[in-house]
Formats: C-alpha cells, structure tokens, sequence
C-alpha cells in the first residue's frame, strides 16, 4: 500500500511544525510552527473531501475555521511575551 | 462573563449557582441509571457518521458529579481564601465563566462518543483551560501560552490519529470504527491510530498533572490534576476500549517493551517525588506517577487488570484534588511550602492532617482507601494474566510507597513545631478537604458496591455478563 501525495505533505507539514514547535526561538515563531503542524491534518481532510466526500469538506471547514482561531489566540499570547524564558540561552550554549 | 463585566460577587454567586444546580441534576440523573446499559442519544436525531451519539453510562454520570462537585469546591475555595497573589481583582470576575467552561468541556468529552466531536472538544478545553491559567497564575500570558501551545500540539497529534482512522474506516463514530476495523481486519491502523491518540492525550496528561513548570494556584491545581488529567485518562481507556479493541489483534514485541518501559518510567517518578523537599513539587511528580498504575492496569488488558484501572482513577481523582485543596488550606498562594512545614500539622489540626493521611494513605494504598482495592485489583490482574515483570514493578512500587507513607506520618505526628506555622485556614477551604477525604474512605469501605454499580458496567463488552450473542455492530446492537 502506497501513501499517496497528499497524505505525505501532511506528514512532511506535521513533522516541520513539530519541530519548530519545540525548537522555535521567539513564541510568534513557535505559534507559527503550531499552524504549520494543524496544516498537515487540515491538508488530509481536504485531500479526503475532494473525493466527493461532503463529511470530509464539512471536516475541512471545521478544521479551518478552529486552527484560525487558535492561530490568533496564540500569536495574541505570543505579543504579549516578547523574549524566551533564561534556561533556553543557557542550552543553547 | 457579562455579569463578571457587572461584579465580581455577581459573577460568582451565578457560577456556583449554575455549578450546584448542573451537579443536583447530574446526581438525580446518576440515581436514576439502570445498571447493566448505557443510556444512548443521538444529537439531532441523525445517526452516525453525520449525527453525534452520546452515551451516559453509570461510570460516566459519577464522574461527571465528581467533576462538576470539583469545579463548584475550586469556586467555593477561591472566593474563602485569598488565592490569587499578585493578580488583579479584575481577573477574578472572569475565572467563573473559565471554570464553568472547563466543567462543560469535560462533561461533553466524558458523555461524547464521535471521534472528531471528542478532537473538538478537546481544543475548546485547552482554550478554556489556557484563559483560567492566564487569569489566575502571577506570570498569566506566559503560563497561558505555555499551557495553549503545547495542549493545542496535543490536540493536533489527536486530530491526526482521528483522521487516520477515518481515511482507513470511513466513520468517526467509535462503535462504528471498532467493527470496520474488525470486518477489514486493519490491525495496522488501530495500531496507528491508537499510538497517536496516546501521543496526544499524553500532553493534555502531563500539563494538567500539573506540568511542574505551570504552577497554578493549589485551588485551580486539584481542579486540573483531579478532574481534568483523570477524566482525560478515561477519554483514553473509551477510546481504548469502544474503538480499537479490536479482537485478535496482537501488539508487536518492541511496541509490548515501550509499553512496559513507559509503565516503569512513570512508576519510577515516585521514586523522584519522595526526593523532593516541597510539597509543591512533589504533588504534580506523584499525579503524574499515578498514571502508572492507570496505564499497567490497561496494560494487562484482563477483568481484574481494568477493573483495578479504573478504581485505581476514580480514588486518583479523589486524592490528588484532595491533596492540592489540603495544600491550599496550607497556604493558598502560588510559592514554595517546604514540606518541614507540616511537622506536627496532625496535632495542631487534627482534621486537617487526619485527611492528608487518608489522601497520602489512599496513593500508598493501604486498607481501607480506594486506593488500597486499586492496586490489589492490579495485582490480582498481574497474577490471572501471569505477568511476573509487571507484577514484580506494581510490588516493588507499592512497598517503596508505603515506607514513604509511614515517614509522612511521622512527621505529621511530630513533636518539634515548624519555624513558620502556616496560617489557619478559612471555613471554606476545609469544607472540600474533608468532603473529598470522606469519599476516599467511603469508596474503600463500599468498593464492591461501587464495582457492581460503577466498574462493571463500564468494562469491555467481553468482560460483561451479556445474554449470548452480542454483537455491537455500526452503531447497534444487534442479535
């Protein structure tokens, strides 16, 4: 069984935003990392409900609609805390 | 939150109200359960994969009470004591309307049986969960944001087991996958599935502990760590158990080893929290340590192992909130409290150390606390299945405990006095302690009560006394 194009993007955009999550250096950096790793089940259901699957299109607009919302809330938090906590500089020495 | 705009006084007198009135008919409704069968509703009257199910079994209905018994105690609490620090009086008006939403959120993922329903929920819970953090720690946008990205990372990993299972089963209903799973005898995508619902629920887990980092007030802690983690804990063995059970499939070795090793791994956590010097730190190490014991019980996988699971969650939710309201009885704002503080807390406030005794009794498991019947169900559940490593891990862990718990007793029963005694606590911040210390020991005393009515309904179909056959197949149950 072969993973078609549209299931490896989503895994390609859940891994780079994994990892940016974890390593990003400011918080906007890491709430956008957040939006890339919801992009690649978004990117799924998409995929899934342009077979002439209404639930998978209904999915998708789900999933739209609540990764903007939490997009904002989190690049909102983000604004709100310009620098990272002390400990992150001293392991990156 | 508009009445929050109006008066902080308002906004409370309304949460409690909607909080009691939302657990008086939890409970009538809980009475008034049959045993043997969940209650089942379809949202809409549209049936699945479009229409959303929700299921109320008895298991379910004592949690929610419990859940939403919690919620009402952590409002109760907050406006007894001065729990919030440095935070503005103005936060305060908005936390009600947070509590009502963390105690709605997790009733609806507790009752909900539609996978991409239970994702949704999810992330409305880490929003909420997120703004009563930002409202009521010190440093609150840090914590919020914290607590929002890595719980919305744990929701996605969720999202993506969701969808992985429905590309593969073409449902989100959790009946209906576990039977597409079987006729198509997709075992890899259980598999899959399952190891990414872990991966995210594991996050929710470890940040309601709570995380050490957090550190919320002990107030909103026991809501968190006695709601929240455990009821999450529940999510998952639903999950577990209602869609991807499915029957012949097999773990590979190297997944039965990870298992194992993320079972002593959390067990071993024990070990780092007796080590600890603060009460503060030491109380989210053992919330996360007791997963242990959830996760071995379902580890086994027999009667006895889920049953001891699920009693072992129910006596976790009544001690860890018990724990952390006692820690706020204690000194209600956020900051260490050195553990040489509670030397002769026993004799000074007799009511007080006699429920830390219950509570850290009831973790050690000594007779007759819940926590005691938990661990000897897992044992019981180690020896039917003849798991010598778990059974030896389970023993090993218990014994360390309880020489831990007889040095806590000592230093409760202490003669020398603290250098700084903590102050007296309020009325209301007793109240909770002792209701919650009461329900460890009445849970213990009552346990095969609580199992006929409780424990057994909720187990796997295949441990159930049904009338042969049963086959819950798509959404019905059929004959």
């Amino acid at each position: 069984m072969g993973i078609s194009l549209p299931a490896a993007l989503a895994m390609l955009l859940v891994l780079l935003g994994f990892h940016g999550v974890l390593i990003g250096k400011t918080p906007l950096r890491r709430s956008l990392a957040w939006c890339l790793l919801q992009a690649g089940p978004c990117v799924l259901a998409l995929s899934l409900g342009l077979k002439e699957d209404p639930l998978g299109q209904a999915l998708a607009l789900i999933l739209l609609v609540v990764g903007g919302l939490v997009a904002s809330v989190l690049c909102f938090l983000a604004k709100l805390q310009p620098t990272l906590p002390k400990e992150r500089k001293g392991r990156a020495r | 939150m508009g009445l929050g705009l109006l008066s902080a006084r308002a906004a409370r007198s309304f949460g409690l109200i909607l909080l009691g009135t939302s657990l008086a008919l939890a409970a009538r409704t809980l009475a008034h359960l049959p045993g043997e069968v969940a209650w089942r509703y379809n949202l809409g009257g549209w049936p699945p994969p479009w229409g959303i199910e929700m299921s109320l079994s008895p298991l379910l209905a004592l949690f929610t009470c419990l859940l939403l018994a919690l919620a009402f105690f952590t409002l109760f609490y907050s406006g007894g004591v001065a729990a919030y620090g440095t935070v503005g009086r103005w936060n305060i008006r908005f936390l009600p309307a947070a509590l009502l939403g963390i105690s709605g959120t997790l009733s609806g993922l507790l009752l909900i049986r539609d996978a991409f329903s239970h994702y949704l929920l999810l992330q409305v819970l880490v929003l909420v969960c997120g703004l009563a953090l930002g409202l009521a720690c010190e440093q609150g946008a840090k914590v919020a944001f914290q607590w929002t990205l890595m719980g919305s990372v744990g929701a996605s990993l969720l999202l993506w087991g969701v969808l992985g299972l429905w590309s593969a089963t073409g449902t989100l209903h959790f009946g209906d996958i576990l039977a597409r799973l079987f006729i198509s005898g997709d075992l890899k995508a259980a598999l899959a599935g399952g190891a990414f619902l872990t991966l995210g629920w594991a996050f929710l887990l470890a940040l309601a502990a709570p995380w050490p980092g957090i550190q919320p007030p002990p107030f909103l802690a026991g809501l968190l760590s006695g709601g929240l983690a455990r009821v999450g804990a529940l999510c998952l063995f639903f999950f577990y158990f209602s869609a991807l059970n499915v029957p012949g499939m097999t773990h590979p070795s190297w997944l039965l080893f990870l298992e194992h090793l993320g079972v002593v791994l959390l067990l071993g956590l024990f070990g780092w929290a007796a080590r600890r010097r603060d009460l503060m730190e030491t109380l989210p190490l053992l919330g996360l340590a007791q997963f242990g014991f959830f996760f071995a019980g379902v580890l086994l996988g027999n009667k006895a192992g889920l049953t001891g699971a699920l009693v072992e969650l129910l006596a976790q939710a009544l001690g860890m909130a018990g724990l952390y309201f006692a820690a706020g009885t204690l000194r209600p704002n956020v900051g260490p409290q050195p553990l040489s503080r509670l030397a002769g807390l026993a004799r000074r406030r007799p009511w007080t150390g006699l429920a830390l005794i219950v509570f850290a009794a009831s973790i050690a498991g000594v007779p007759p606390t819940a926590g005691f019947f938990g661990k000897y169900y897992l044992v019981l559940g180690a020896l039917e299945k003849g798991d010598k490593f778990l059974l030896a891990v389970i023993a090993v862990t218990v014994l360390f405990n309880l020489v831990v718990f007889l040095r806590f007793l000592l230093l409760l029963f202490e003669h020398r006095g603290p250098s700084a005694p903590p102050e007296p606590p309020s009325r209301a911040a007793r109240l909770p302690v002792l209701l919650l210390a009461l329900g460890v020991l009445v849970l213990g005393l009552f346990h095969q009560a609580a199992l006929n009515r409780f424990i057994e309904p909720a187990l796997p179909k295949a441990f159930l006394e049904l009338p042969s056959p049963y086959v819950p197949f798509l959404g019905k149950d059929v004959e």
